[in-house]
């Protein structure tokens, strides 16, 4: 079993407040690991250390085998553009790109040169090829979120970080944005480290870590899951 | 209690605020600043055109009344009644007039009254010596000794001398009047002079009066009763100071009478004659510091009524007009001009400050959107939004006219400063007080700045949270102007008024009949040019994102301008964020190459225009000695003239000029009248003139006054064909088409000359539209006609010289007095002298000619000033909000370098575009409307025509400032950007 994600005793601190306390961390590649606390638990900053847009202060973060903490802001920056795809609660899509410009911009960063085709076929992949030159403030929630989702997978990455995904959505919206997920990490066989403290989202993962003032309290796997209806 | 809450939830969003409240502020104070510095920077010049008047007429009135050249002139406005014949007044008629003017006319001067004189005199009266004085005249007794009046003035003897005897009867400390015995007088130095008449002397005096007397009903007959009155000098009077203003009448004149008391006046005078009384003045000297270029007009307007009011009462009776009130009206004449010309240039000035307090308004409100949304969704209503905006607004306002109006006395000072564009005196003139208009427009441009804060307010009051999420989403779209295709709409009236003005030549803006020329009633014609720019930017900037979109078309597929085609996209698909900062900058832009191209335009064409009426830098009339001089007539000794024999003017060698320090080099330009003997006209032609010139060094020496649009061809070529042969003349395009003549052909000049009659055969070897001194501003352009020909062939062939100009280069800092005296020591013959850089300073020292360059400067500097503040404003706080998307494009794999160069790119490209499409139309608005500002009046004459000059300098000005903003705005930027963290940003919400 190859390890996606492995983190050793990473701490962050922000001025006095420490966001993590020595997070050590293994998660092996495929897996759906749901991350789950109260807010201020330290869940989202655990996957912004794991994302490469934060660093931690101390502690080793390696993906798929690199120590990214290491790696030069450039190293990361490549890093990112080729291995790590983000879905954010708030959908942080750009909304003056329409969905397929937004699937498509990860693709341009990274210098892609048939960009298209995968375009199109993640947004498929979302159901939302009929919405593609559709602008994200035209368009639902639930929408917006599988193109943030479409645009995550475009640059096709072996970690897929969802902060929060459902957590702007309403419960119909969420399960099929959870169906949909199940399906990717099933499918393409991607990791996929998702933070939530809704039960509903927590019940769709693999495995659950829940977090408590920075620190993981309760180990993996609590309920391991291969696959979804 | 609510109102009150709500006040208070404004003053802590203003206090949480306090980077967009600072920004706000500063926008609004700077309106308030300009718009109250204009109205005193325009009243400033207004005043120095004011004072310079009265100055110009009081050195006029000295020069006139032989007043020493420092004596200060008082404002005094003058009435007299001045009658002959029958309308002569008796004694009773005189009181009735004063009481009149003293209880009609002098409290409703308009000014306080500081000195009243009264001056009255009778008709002239013979003056005999009488019996007792007879023994010192052994002459014929029926030969009078002079006429003189009878008068007095009031306060006169405060300002006399007694020279010898006493003051008549009547007089304080003289004898008092009596019914009978001798009448006494006083007579002047000048007067005992010219008639030996001294104190103590008697004279009779005599004046035969007719009365006309109707004998019935169809005829009249004459009734002659000759007065006859002894009078007794009882002493010589002089004026202790001739210069004294108090001298209505000069004391030269005034010394040819016969002064006495005004009891002696109305009980002796009065009685003795029915109607004697043929002058009255009443001068009253008004505080004339109170006159202020803001109650002129008041005061010219309540003369002229007084005036009409007089004339009403009594024909004879009136202001004037030669004295203060003349002076007045062409002050206001002037003012009319410079406060048209201010409206016309201020205009844009409002236009842009304007503009720059919505695009600050609006980028403050953008701000608050969501915070607004979130208001009204948690039960805030529209009303309370309005009100929270009102509060804020109002404070704002208020604090702006405390900073701004103080602030506004430097601004104001500065501007009137300016000597021409862009430059001003070493020694700024301080504006210390504002006028009523500047407090006004303070408060207007605060109430603007605050309702331009509460317009996007209410469009975001309206919306819920929901709705805020909607409005986003038609962010994207066109701003309202375009949708309803306002620019289109506006750009059409602009295209015909254009078509019109150029149909009709002219705006008639510095037309003589400057009453005619009203902004206000014909706005859109004085306008023209800025809402044509109005009207074009907002239709280049329609096209401005779609220029945006092809440049990324362009790039998209090159994958190391990624950053520059994500930047150009995004400008492409978000007109409506930076629709504000773009028209500001195509605006400013616009207007201010448009603005500093009419000043270069006007500069140039002063410089064009004195040039080609001086020829060179300095232009000397010089005469020769004749072999006839002038010699007074009749007197004895005087060799006899020889009249047959012809006049002959002997010169010193023009060579000699070398000599005079300061001159670089010169050349004869001789001006002979000449009548040209062509078929069509068989000689009948008058009014045309001949310009003998040394061709080379003239050319030379007025390269500055020959222009390249003067001819068909480049001036220099043209005078250059004076030299392919000795005959050659240059002649008037105009009289060459008319009269059917060819290059090559003869053309014969008879000499108009009376010292040198002939004809002289040239060859016409060039044509020309315009030439120097002999087409200059002051030439009659429009009559006779004007050839240019080698003065050493001209002069050969008339077999003598003539008076000629020499135009002379000379050295900048040379003295033209120096050098006429040091040709003059030379032997040459100077009439008069002519300096162009003289002339050019007096001009640019005119002060509606400052005040013209001062309000262009202003403009320059406010706009300039404004749309870089407005700039960085705007792209600080776009930063700001595009922080959400930074992140969130670093989380997506961009680089800190290519995020930097996204940034850059938009600011840049912004930049880049709005300044080139404003430049752009502000080229065009210059070649289209300067041409057209031309037109006959005081400051700016017809010829040369005006020739669009672009002040490209300048213009790089207000490149390097908005680089410099720019360069600014990156740093700040790329400074935000290295400490963004994608992580916090994206936390922020949604982008």
């Amino acid at each position: 079993m190859t390890i996606a994600v492995e983190t050793r005793a990473i701490e962050r601190a922000y001025g006095t407040v420490r966001a993590l306390r020595g997070v050590t961390l293994s998660v092996p590649e495929g897996l759906w690991l749901g991350v789950k606390g109260r807010s201020g638990s330290g869940k989202t900053t655990l996957l912004n250390c794991i994302g490469g847009i934060d660093r931690p202060t101390s502690g080793t973060v390696a993906c798929f085998g690199r120590d990214i903490v290491r790696m030069t802001d450039l190293e990361l920056t490549r890093w990112r553009r080729s291995e790590v795809g983000f879905v954010f609660q708030a959908f942080a899509l750009m909304p003056t790109l329409s969905a397929y410009e937004n699937v498509e911009l990860p693709m341009r960063i990274a210098g892609t040169r048939s960009r298209r085709g995968r375009a199109m076929e993640c947004l498929d992949l979302v159901g939302l090829t009929k919405w593609a030159d559709h602008r994200p403030p035209e368009m639902s929630g639930g929408q917006q979120q599988r193109v943030a989702i479409a645009r995550a997978l475009s640059n096709r990455p072996k970690l897929l970080l969802a902060d929060e995904p459902t957590g702007e959505l309403d419960t119909t919206t969420s399960r099929d944005i959870l169906a949909l997920l199940r399906q990717i990490v099933t499918a393409e066989g991607i990791t996929l480290l998702m933070s939530s403290h809704d039960p509903l989202a927590l019940s769709y993962c693999d495995s659950i870590v829940e977090m408590r003032d920075g620190e993981i309290v309760s180990g993996l796997p609590i309920r391991p899951r291969a696959t979804d209806s | 209690m609510r109102l009150i809450s709500l006040t208070l939830l404004a003053l802590r969003r203003l206090a949480n605020q306090r980077a967009l409240t600072a920004c706000l502020l500063l926008g609004m104070t700077v309106a308030v600043a300009i718009a109250s510095a204009i109205p005193a920077f325009v009243s400033s010049a207004q005043n120095r055109v004011l004072r310079r008047e009265l100055a110009d007429r009081a050195a006029g009135q000295i020069r006139l009344s032989g007043l020493a050249a420092n004596t200060r002139l008082p404002l005094s406005l003058k009435f007299s009644y001045l009658g002959f014949g029958r309308s002569l007044l008796n004694f009773d008629e005189t009181r009735d007039l004063d009481a009149y003017m003293a209880e009609q006319i002098a409290p409703r001067l308009g000014l306080p009254v500081v000195r009243t004189v009264r001056y009255m005199s009778t008709d002239l009266w013979t003056v005999l010596p009488a019996n007792e004085t007879w023994r010192r005249y052994p002459v014929d007794d029926s030969q009078p000794l002079g006429y003189a009046s009878l008068d007095f003035m009031t306060d006169l003897l405060d300002h006399i001398d007694l020279d010898a005897g006493r003051l008549p009867a009547g007089f304080p400390g003289a004898p008092p009047v009596t019914d009978d015995g001798d009448i006494e007088v006083m007579v002047g130095r000048g007067f005992s002079a010219k008639t030996g008449i001294q104190a103590g002397d008697a004279i009779s005096l005599t004046r035969t009066e007719t009365t006309i007397v109707p004998s019935d009903l169809k005829t009249s007959r004459e009734i002659q009763r000759v007065n006859n009155i002894i009078a007794r000098v009882t002493g010589v009077w002089a004026p202790k100071n001739r210069n004294d203003t108090y001298w209505i009448i000069r004391p030269d004149v005034l010394e040819k009478d016969l002064t006495l008391s005004p009891e002696t006046m109305g009980r002796r005078i009065g009685p003795l004659v029915e109607r004697q009384f043929s002058l009255m003045i009443w001068a009253y000297e008004v505080n004339d510091k109170l006159l202020t270029a803001e109650n002129v007009g008041d005061i010219v307007d309540r003369a002229n009524a007084l005036n009409a009011e007089a004339f009403e009462k009594n024909e004879q009776l009136s202001l004037n007009q030669f004295e203060i009130i003349s002076a007045l009206r062409s002050f206001l004449r002037q003012s009319q001009e410079l406060t048209l010309l201010m409206a016309l240039f201020c205009a844009p000035i409002f236009a842009v400050v304007l503009s720059f307090v919505v695009l600050v308004a609006g980028m403050v409100v953008r701000q608050q959107e969501g915070e607004l949304a979130i208001l009204r969704s948690r039960g805030a209503s529209p009303l309370d939004i309005f009100y929270m905006y009102a509060a804020q607004g109002v404070l704002l306002a208020l604090i702006a006219v405390l900073i701004g109006v103080p602030f506004s006395f430097g601004v104001a000072s500065l501007l009137a400063s300016a000597i021409t564009f862009l430059q001003f005196a070493p020694q700024p003139e301080w504006v210390t007080t504002l006028p009523p208009l500047s407090l006004r427009l303070a408060v207007a441009a605060a109430v603007l700045g605050a309702a331009a804060t509460l317009l996007p307010a209410l469009g975001a009051a309206r919306r819920t949270i929901l709705g805020f999420g909607a409005e986003r989403a038609r962010s994207a779209g066109r701003p309202l102007w375009q949708r309803a295709w306002l620019d289109v709409l506006l750009l059409i009236p602009c295209a015909y008024a254009t078509w019109q003005l150029r149909q009709a030549g002219s705006l008639v803006v510095f037309g003589t009949d400057v009453s005619q020329a009203d902004p206000f009633r014909d706005p859109i014609r004085y306008l023209l040019p800025i809402l044509t720019l109005t009207a074009a930017g907002l239709l280049a900037s329609r096209f401005v994102p779609r220029l945006f979109g092809l440049l990324a078309a362009l790039i998209s597929r090159i994958q190391p301008l990624t950053p520059i085609f994500l930047a150009l996209r995004d400008l492409a698909r978000s007109p409506k964020d930076y629709a504000g900062a773009l028209l500001l900058l195509i605006f400013t832009l616009g207007i201010a190459a448009y603005g500093a191209s009419l000043a270069r335009t006007l500069d140039q064409h002063l410089i064009d225009t004195i040039y080609l009426d001086n020829g060179g830098d300095l232009r000397l009339i010089e005469t020769g000695i004749s072999n006839k001089p002038e010699r007074p007539l009749g007197v004895p000794g005087q060799a006899p003239v020889d009249e047959t024999e012809p006049e002959y003017m002997f010169f010193e060698p023009p060579e000699g000029h070398l000599e005079i320090a300061g001159i670089k080099r010169y050349a004869r330009a001789g001006r002979i009248p000449v009548r040209a003997r062509t078929a069509a006209n068989r000689g009948s032609m008058d009014k045309s003139m001949l310009l003998a010139i040394d061709r080379e060094e003239f050319s030379r020496i007025a390269a500055k006054g020959m222009r390249d649009d003067y001819s068909y061809a480049p001036m220099g070529q043209i005078v250059n064909h004076l030299s392919t042969r000795p005959d050659a003349v240059l002649v008037e395009r105009r009289f060459f088409a008319v009269n059917g003549l060819s290059i090559g052909g003869k053309l014969v000049l008879a000499s108009g000359d009376f010292r040198a009659p002939g004809l002289i055969t040239y060859t016409i070897a060039d044509l020309f539209d315009i030439f120097p001194i002999v087409a200059g501003s002051d030439a009659p352009f429009d009559q006779g006609n004007f050839f240019v020909a080698n003065a050493t062939y001209t002069f050969e062939s008339l077999g003598k010289e003539l008076p000629y100009d020499v135009v002379a280069e000379t050295d900048p800092g040379a003295s033209v007095e120096k050098i006429v005296q040091d040709a003059q020591e030379l032997g040459f013959i100077v009439i008069n002298a002519y300096d162009a850089r003289s002339r050019l300073l007096a001009e640019q020292q005119r002060p509606e000619r400052q005040g013209l360059f001062g309000a262009l400067t202003a403009g320059f500097l406010f706009m300039t000033a404004l749309t870089v503040l407005g700039f960085a404003i705007y792209a600080l706080l776009s930063f700001r909000r595009r922080a959400i998307e930074l992140g969130v494009l670093r989380a997506l794999g961009l680089s800190e370098a290519q995020t930097s160069i996204y940034v850059v790119g938009i600011q840049g490209a912004l930049t880049l575009v709005g300044a080139l499409v404003g430049t752009s139309l502000g080229v065009a608005l210059s070649y289209i409307y300067v041409p057209a500002m031309q037109a006959t009046g005081k400051l700016i004459t017809l010829v040369p025509p005006f020739l669009t000059r672009m002040a490209w300098d300048n213009v790089a000005l207000i490149y390097l400032a908005l680089a410099t903003a720019l360069g600014f705005v990156i740093a700040a930027s790329l400074g935000f950007l290295r400490r963004l963290r994608a992580f916090e940003a994206i936390k922020l919400g949604a982008v």
